[in-house]
């Protein structure tokens, strides 16, 4: 049980990695990126190839963060292009372009790197914890995604930085009005979110090993996470996220994949009701 | 009033030239092509009206096909029904699924995207249903399904042509009426149940009434362009109507004929048929250049629209 | 008096008709300007305009001796121009302290946050007690009172309020205006706009008059009965 409960905090906590990146460029760049769950793959396909290569550890990961990076441009270039229309357009035309992107992706990746699965293993030790057993992989992982979202957390509310971004999300207009240079904002915003799905995607490997076709199944997941946790909240997506891993990886014990499945979207339709009208918060 | 008829004209013609091509052809490999046209444009028809009109981010055409269509085909083949009463129940199916979830968003007041997500649970839902759940499917996940044309004793070839044709009016039929109804009524009430709800609750009209309206007529939309292809292509299978196979086409299909425009979904619809059949020539990159092309079309139309706008 | 802020011939389009026809206006360093109107008549439209939220379709906009008119919102910022919205005015899902952060960081930094705070206090000190609340959790006038001191910490030379008066009891306009009095006798520029003339007239020295996007008349307040009938003459004939 115990380790079922690492796991799901873990895969909860790396979800939410990935889904707060999707809400924050959704609430100031206004697009909602469908290439999203592809920085995650295209990080975790570069550090594969790399490792397969010979590269040592450290290189590789590093390496495969970067790649994230001009992934972003990509997509911070197509939210530039967007921006004189209104908002509804822009929201449409967004997720037309941000698709386009993911496809040329996702399609490039598993022709190339097909068997570029990702896997992280750092030995097969097992802890005993009372009556449980937890294997230490797990604990790495859930230790390295907290640690994440930890320091999310205290960027986004301690740094000056941070409350740009805090403010630039809640009201663009009042920030930009005030001094803060909202397109700057935007970049490194849409920056950030791929570095950190892609290290969502690094450090999941550590538990379960990582396909180059995962790509539009995180985005649609990272997606659903967004929305039912509230897209003008920032900390509610974090939560969704932590419930959605918890629900998935209980059930999938229990229940079999596709009855999990079922109940993973029951959840979201429940979360998506609850945070219906909601409000803002980050 | 003499742009539409313009419009109408244009459509007229062009359906005549294709139907009279579909008649004259031996090629089945074309006739099929008229399938996937028709399944794919009546899906962004589907979604102009819902989405480009009634503003209702909607992510469940294909789920609403595939329930029509399953529907049909299974309680014909299981419980013995008529074509005609098999089809009728898949429409009714399809229809009051839509029509009962875009209530339900509307209850929720759930507002864009999220009605989008609620719609993609269920379209969610209803893959891992069909793909998960042999039960609901008595075992079966893809399977044939005789159509009506050739069960009466028409050739191949004959049934394939007549098939082509129904798609080619219910396409051009579709958007001919939705053209019609363009800035008449209940046009403008779907238009306002999506941008201005409040406008028609001090007039004492209810949103959610018109949105439900919206949202059945697009469903019963999908749900008959699902009969359709099933009966044309004697098969049904869960990745036709998935989202990456259905929805998102539909959208591009409504998005490339600009949205809310009848007349530009057939539009769409080619460009989108010519797009699927260009990349499959490519083979098995496909995907990565269906996805380059999709990029560029609409970075180019962006820039366009853009240098319309600075003018 | 100097002119710190000069509008000139200002045109603006929004949504394909036309909201401001050939404006121009001036407001000199330590005035009290209002642009009073009624609802439609472009009063915001001028405000955001001159903060850089909306770009003219033709005109000039000039400040302490500069063209500012193709600068961005954040640029105007830096150099003075500050603008209090009458909506969305706060962060809300920040506390007061944050807001006020947020508006010090972006602003020119004059004076360390510790004493723009204070400096702040002394204006508003219902502020003081209450910097942990949530912005979005404040009443409409608490949320207006933030949002001017929000403008104020940032040392701003020209403050703009759009609107001062909407929302807020008799109580917390008072306050407001009382501030605006106060802050422009210690050299602060201030433009508002106001559908509420008698509001509008408590503060200012000088007054436009907007019908429909265009300035009809400029008025000294020397006698504010007899402006009022001015007013009230010019724009309903």
């Amino acid at each position: 049980m115990l380790d079922l409960l690492v796991d799901g905090l873990s895969n909860g906590l790396q979800l939410s990695l990935i889904a707060v990146g999707m809400t924050v460029v959704h609430g100031i760049a206004g697009v909602l990126n469908l290439s999203h769950g592809e920085a995650v793959v295209v990080a975790t396909v570069t550090a594969s190839v790399l490792l397969s290569l010979g590269a040592p550890l450290p290189l590789a990961l590093l390496v495969a963060l970067c790649v994230t990076l001009p992934v972003g441009l990509a997509v911070w270039a197509i939210t530039r292009s967007l921006s004189g229309f209104d908002e509804r357009t822009r929201g449409v035309l967004g997720l037309v372009m941000t698709l386009g992107l993911a496809l040329a992706l996702h399609g490039s990746l598993v022709y190339l790197f097909p068997a570029a699965n990702y896997s992280l293993v750092l030995g097969t030790l097992q802890l005993e914890l009372g009556n449980f057993v937890v294997r230490s992989s797990s604990l790495v992982a859930l230790a390295l995604s907290a640690a994440a979202l930890a320091f999310l957390y205290l960027v986004l509310g301690w740094t000056r930085f941070g409350r740009s971004v805090r403010a630039t999300f809640q009201n663009r207009d009042l920030a930009e009005a005030m001094g803060i240079d909202v397109e700057r904002i935007a970049l490194m915003t849409v920056l950030l979110a791929s570095f950190f799905a892609g290290l969502s995607g690094l450090i999941r490997g550590l538990t379960v090993p990582v396909e180059p076709s995962r790509g539009m199944e995180l985005t649609v997941l990272s997606l659903v996470v967004s929305v039912a946790g509230g897209m003008r909240s920032i900390p509610g997506t974090a939560v969704a996220g932590l419930v959605l891993g918890l629900v998935n990886s209980f059930l999938a014990f229990f229940v079999g994949t596709y009855l999990t499945y079922l109940a993973v979207l029951l959840s979201a339709a429940i979360l998506l009701r609850l945070t219906g009208a909601g409000r803002w918060a980050g | 009033m003499g742009r539409v008829s313009v419009q109408a004209a244009a459509v007229a013609v062009g359906t005549a030239a294709f139907a009279a091509l579909a008649l004259l052809t031996e090629s089945v490999y074309l006739l099929r092509l008229y399938s996937v046209y028709a399944f794919h444009t009546s899906l962004g028809l589907a979604v102009t009206l819902l989405f480009g009109v009634a503003g209702q981010v909607v992510i469940f055409t294909g789920a609403l096909a595939g329930t029509s269509a399953y529907v049909a085909s299974l309680s014909s083949l299981h419980l013995g029904l008529g074509h005609a009463v098999a089809a009728a129940l898949g429409i009714f199916s399809g229809t009051s699924l839509g029509t009962a979830l875009v209530w339900l968003a509307s209850r929720w007041e759930l507002r864009g995207i999220q009605v989008g997500i609620l719609t993609l649970l269920a379209s969610l839902a209803f893959e891992a249903l069909i793909l998960g759940n042999r039960a609901v499917t008595f075992g079966e996940v893809g399977f044939s399904v005789v159509d009506p044309l050739t069960s009466s004793g028409l050739g191949t070839l004959y049934a394939l042509r007549a098939y082509a044709v129904a798609g080619l009016l219910l396409t051009s039929g579709l958007s001919l009426a939705l053209l019609r109804m363009r800035g008449g009524r209940l046009w403008t009430l779907f238009r306002a149940a999506g941008e201005d709800p409040d406008l028609l609750r001090t007039n004492a009209l209810d949103p959610v009434r018109y949105k439900a309206i919206a949202a059945a007529v697009s469903s019963a939309i999908a749900s008959a362009a699902g009969i359709l292809y099933v009966y044309s292509t004697g098969y049904v299978s869960p990745s036709t109507y998935s989202v990456a196979e259905a929805d998102i086409p539909a959208y591009l299909v409504a998005a490339i004929g600009g949205l809310g425009n009848p007349v530009g979904a057939l539009l769409g619809g080619a460009v989108i048929l010519a797009l699927k059949e260009l990349t499959r020539a490519v083979g098995p990159a496909s995907v990565a250049v269906y996805g380059l092309a999709l990029l560029s079309a609409f970075a180019i139309r962006t820039r366009a629209r853009k240098g319309a706008r600075a003018s | 008096m100097r002119s710190l802020l000069r509008v000139e011939g200002l045109s603006v389009r929004l949504g394909g008709s036309v909201a401001l026809r050939e404006v121009s206006l001036q407001v000199g360093e330590g005035e009290v300007m209002a642009v009073v109107g009624p609802n439609g008549s472009g009063k915001t439209t001028l405000l955001k305009t001159i903060a850089g939220l909306l770009r003219p379709s033709s005109g000039r906009i000039v400040f302490d001796g500069a063209d500012v008119t193709s600068l961005r919102p954040s640029e105007r910022s830096r150099l003075g121009i500050r603008l209090v919205p009458s909506e969305m005015e706060v962060f809300p899902a920040m506390s007061l302290l944050e807001n006020l952060k947020v508006s010090w960081e972006s602003g020119a930094r004059r004076e360390p946050f510790e004493e723009a705070l204070e400096r702040v206090a002394q204006i508003f000190p219902w502020i003081e007690g209450r910097l942990r609340v949530r912005a979005g959790n404040l009443s409409g006038g608490e949320r207006r009172m933030l949002a001017v001191a929000m403008a104020l910490i940032s040392s701003p030379r020209l403050l703009m309020v759009d609107e001062p008066s909407s929302g807020l009891s008799p109580k917390s306009l008072s306050a407001v205006l009382g501030s605006i009095s106060s802050l422009s006798n210690s050299g602060l520029s201030v433009l508002l706009s106001e559908q509420n003339v008698e509001a509008a007239l408590r503060v200012s020295k000088r007054v436009a008059v907007l019908r429909s996007g265009t300035k009809l008349a400029e008025y000294e307040v020397s006698d504010r009965t007899e402006v009022t009938e001015l007013i009230r003459r010019a724009i309903w004939g």
